[in-house]
């Protein structure tokens, strides 16, 4: 494998700004990768060949001659299909907007230009990110690289396979039941769902306007901590953006966690799931323990519910964004996400409010358990990859499930009550697939949940291993 | 224990929400739906206990801000 696609995002950034490695170089790197491999893995809608090249030489061009491009000067960036970039193909993943070229960039594809990143192509996900497999029936399944017989879960696929395959140097991704953070676990990045309404979701497709949320996909928290520091803020185009100012994510990086308490819900996140998961998070807590923290039990009661609620409010607000698509080009939706949203239209208006409800007061419990703890950690999904195209999954005892209700089982807590979450590498099963853990956090809080992340990784070296290509 | 799916009459919820759906089409959404709707009905249930009468919708969580029209 090339050095140069070995270099965590942090490091080229720095490269470049010291002169010590072109952008041009970066993007070459990048693009005979995707070009040698992402034929089987899929990860790529759009591959912006000609234009990261024409970027990457003015970058140059600009920063040979002393200019100072931004923190993320001359670094290859992914973006999820349903991020709006100007002039650029913007699908969804989707045949619905298979031609769609939007007039305006997305505002978090505007922080990252102005923040130097070159954009390196828009990746595949899950059909207008309403499933958790990215097996896109349009532009083709994307699949593990890992294991390419084993799925990279999604929505947000395509960006952690892209991140993890060393395509780019970070990704975007949109999270909205868990779509960046079950492909980071899946795929052994890192990914952060920020609190809602702490990146602006104007110029993104949505799936439910009331859970969606945009963050970035990584190798290491480091690089996460750099690229959320671009992202993050208020956005006036964003109705729900909220206006408060952000922290400086890197600054607090290196506090470690001693003192820090921990809580986890022994009565929820840890009794149904594969063993090899529940070990890796187990090993997480004892490795946190070891560096100073504190592991606190705590009873969430009303906790069970929440799978519910997740799916009546993800398939409601869907459903009623795509009706008239629905009614006017039925055909053109894949099989599996047309039963959703076809579903989704037919639940009641009480089910969804009681849902809602149900959110205050998930979110409440939350909130008076954080008067106790400052983070909770659990397992960000309760399996492994699964094969490419299944739809149920067994987690114990033979018994299969549902895929939909069984991958967003720890995700769900973080989406309904706009919690903050920050999925870490924390293990591998015996056949060497990834696994993650959830660490969640305080509302606008991401900074210690970067802090903690980057002890973890300090400590560790889960996020140091590569998936070895064909 | 979980208690069996509910029967849902796709058909009749469909030409009441006008989208139309072919019998495929209503056998492969009853399969999703009728599932869906036990959890749902269950969790209505619970929300309709005198104990969360003061809790509201969560909507949206609304940061409020004004907007003012022309600027950028």
């Amino acid at each position: 494998m090339s050095e140069v696609v070995e270099l965590t995002l942090a490091q080229a950034a720095r490269l470049v700004r010291e002169r010590k490695i072109s952008p041009v170089e970066l993007v070459e790197a990048a693009l005979a990768r995707i070009k040698a491999h992402d034929g089987v893995l899929k990860s790529f809608i759009t591959v912006f060949e000609e234009q990261a090249l024409q970027v990457a030489k003015a970058a140059e061009m600009l920063s040979a001659a002393g200019h100072e491009l931004g923190p993320l000067q001359g670094v290859p960036i992914a973006l999820k299909d349903n991020v709006a970039v100007r002039g650029m193909r913007t699908t969804a993943g989707s045949r619905i907007l298979a031609d769609w070229l939007p007039e305006a960039d997305a505002t978090v594809a505007t922080r990252l230009r102005q923040a130097g990143a070159i954009f390196i192509g828009k990746t595949n996900m899950h059909e207008f990110a309403w499933g958790g497999t990215s097996a896109n029936p349009h532009y083709g399944a994307v699949r593990n690289p890992w294991n390419t017989e084993r799925f990279p879960a999604g929505s947000s696929g395509g960006s952690a396979v892209a991140v993890a395959a060393r395509f780019c140097f970070g990704a975007v991704g949109t999270d909205t039941g868990g779509s960046i953070r079950l492909p980071s676990a899946i795929n052994g990045t890192v990914g952060l769902r920020p609190s809602y309404g702490r990146v602006s979701n104007h110029g993104i497709v949505p799936l439910a306007w009331s859970m969606d949320t945009a963050g970035p996909m990584t190798r290491t928290v480091e690089d996460c901590a750099l690229m959320f520091g671009v992202m993050a803020g208020f956005d006036a185009k964003d109705a729900a953006s909220a206006p408060r100012a952000c922290d400086d994510y890197l600054r607090e990086l290196s506090g470690g966690c001693r003192n820090l308490r921990i809580g986890i819900v022994p009565g929820y996140f840890f009794e149904h799931l594969q063993q090899p998961v529940r070990e890796a998070v187990q090993g997480a807590l004892a490795t946190f323990v070891e560096l100073g923290a504190e592991v606190v039990d705590v009873d969430i009661r009303n906790i069970h519910g929440n799978i519910s609620a997740q799916l009546t409010i993800e398939s409601a607000e869907p459903s009623t964004y795509h009706q008239r698509n629905l009614r006017e080009r039925p055909d053109d939706y894949g099989e599996d996400v047309r039963t959703l949203l076809e579903a989704g239209e037919l639940l009641l208006a009480t089910h969804y409010l009681q849902a809602q409800r149900y959110r205050a007061l998930l979110r409440g419990e939350f909130l008076d358990a954080f008067k106790t703890v400052d983070v909770f950690v659990c397992p960000s999904l309760p399996f492994v990859a699964t094969r490419v195209g299944e739809t149920r999954v067994v987690i114990e005892n033979g018994e299969e499930e549902d895929m939909l209700s069984a991958i967003m089982q720890f995700t769900g807590v973080a989406s309904l009550t706009g919690l903050p979450s920050l999925n870490v590498p924390c293990g591998f099963d015996p056949d060497g697939l990834p696994i993650g853990m959830q660490i969640i956090g305080r509302p606008f809080d991401e900074a210690t949940l970067l802090r903690v992340g980057h002890a973890f990784q300090q400590a560790t070296e889960f996020h140091l291993r590569a998936p070895a290509l064909a | 224990m979980q208690s069996q799916p509910i029967q849902v009459d796709v058909a009749a919820l469909a030409e009441h929400a006008a989208l139309p759906l072919n019998l495929a089409r209503t056998a492969a959404v009853e399969a999703v739906l009728s599932a869906w709707v036990r959890d749902a009905n269950e969790l209505s249930r619970k929300m309709s206990d005198p104990a969360h009468r003061q809790l509201m919708p969560v909507t949206v969580f609304a940061h409020a801000h004004e907007s003012i029209e022309g600027e950028p």
